[in-house]
């Protein structure tokens, strides 16, 4: 096992994670490494998914951070963006599928779209990725989203 | 049968942590192991435990079983009895005696009630330590921000944070 597998392992066993497990917060589903997949626990309604997953990218983990998207856990692909998370404002900045093709979500703490954006370090320092941080950083920020009323259900929906 | 028990430690210093302790152990083990892990306390001060929520501290000579802890449960160590938050929001402050267990949750939602948010609008908001950058998560509890022998915390009550740029 790679150093940074070992790392992850090692956090998902630690304090942060499992509380947020034990909180139904979110849920470990697979590790097929880099990959990583985590469902993570949606508001309550009748008509909506209870939760989302999502295929992390976790090479060099900490160090370099993760990135992650919707993932579709039966067909074992990306979620078709029309199931996508929709919301009224902060959640349709996140979850934004016309941005990057749909690679990955626009958050400071995302590896990826972190890129080019140089002045989030200073406008979101709580959401920014360091090389102490752990997978709970990334998953607080989505369980937040997906749990406010912000959230609408699926884009399609 | 497990001879071991899991629980979820924390205290001023020490972010929430899962130890494991013997199933026949007592208080005292757990007030090691939170100092083994980092807890900002003296060797010389005798910190109380608290269950999540409960509004006496544990004995300080008991088991862990006949102090009610079971297999996940949530405890903090601290010298402190109360922590005395105060938390500002639109110009205003307000102040509340929380035991040291309470969490960052039970905070923002008796601070919404204090400041009368709507209930929809509740999961816009999120505490922030005053004078910092730092929004932590609503399972951490509130003695973490309590310096021993002071025994008070501060948060600003801020919105969401929108990604834009």
């Amino acid at each position: 096992m790679t150093l940074d597998e070992q790392i992850f392992r090692e956090h998902i066993e630690g304090g942060p994670f499992q509380s947020g497990v034990d909180l139904g917060k979110w849920q470990l589903n697979d590790i097929a490494w880099p990959y990583v997949y985590i469902n993570v626990t949606a508001i309550s309604h009748e008509e909506w998914p209870p939760y989302y997953c999502f295929q992390f990218e976790c090479a060099n983990y900490p160090v370099a951070g993760v990135t992650a998207r919707p993932w579709d856990l039966e067909k074992k692909e990306p979620l078709d963006t029309k199931k996508w998370p929709g919301g009224k404002d902060r959640v349709p900045k996140v979850f934004n599928p016309g941005w990057n093709n749909a690679q990955c979500l626009y958050l400071p703490c995302d590896k990826n779209a972190i890129n080019g954006h140089s002045d989030w370090t200073t406008k979101y320092p709580n959401w920014i990725w360091k090389t102490d941080s752990d997978i709970t950083l990334y998953l607080d920020v989505v369980y937040g989203l997906l749990n406010s009323s912000d959230y609408t259900g699926p884009r399609g929906a | 049968m497990k001879d071991t028990v899991e629980v979820f430690l924390q205290g001023p210093g020490l972010a929430i942590t899962l130890v494991k302790l013997p199933i026949d152990g007592k208080i005292s083990d757990l007030i090691e192991q939170a100092r083994e892990k980092g807890l900002k306390i003296g060797a010389d001060e005798k910190p109380d435990v608290w269950l999540e929520n409960a509004e006496e501290p544990l004995k300080s000579g008991s088991s862990l079983a006949e102090a009610g802890i079971k297999s996940r449960s949530r405890v903090h160590v601290h010298t402190c009895r109360q922590i005395h938050v105060t938390v500002n929001f639109n110009n205003q402050s307000h102040q509340h005696p929380f035991i040291p267990s309470s969490t960052v949750g039970d905070v923002k939602e008796w601070a919404a009630k204090k400041f009368n948010l709507k209930e929809v609008d509740v999961s816009e908001y999120v505490l922030q330590v005053c004078r910092t950058s730092n929004r932590p998560k609503e399972d951490t509890q509130v003695g973490y921000f309590a310096e021993p022998g002071q025994c008070t915390a501060c948060f600003d009550l801020v919105p969401e944070q929108r990604v834009e740029g």
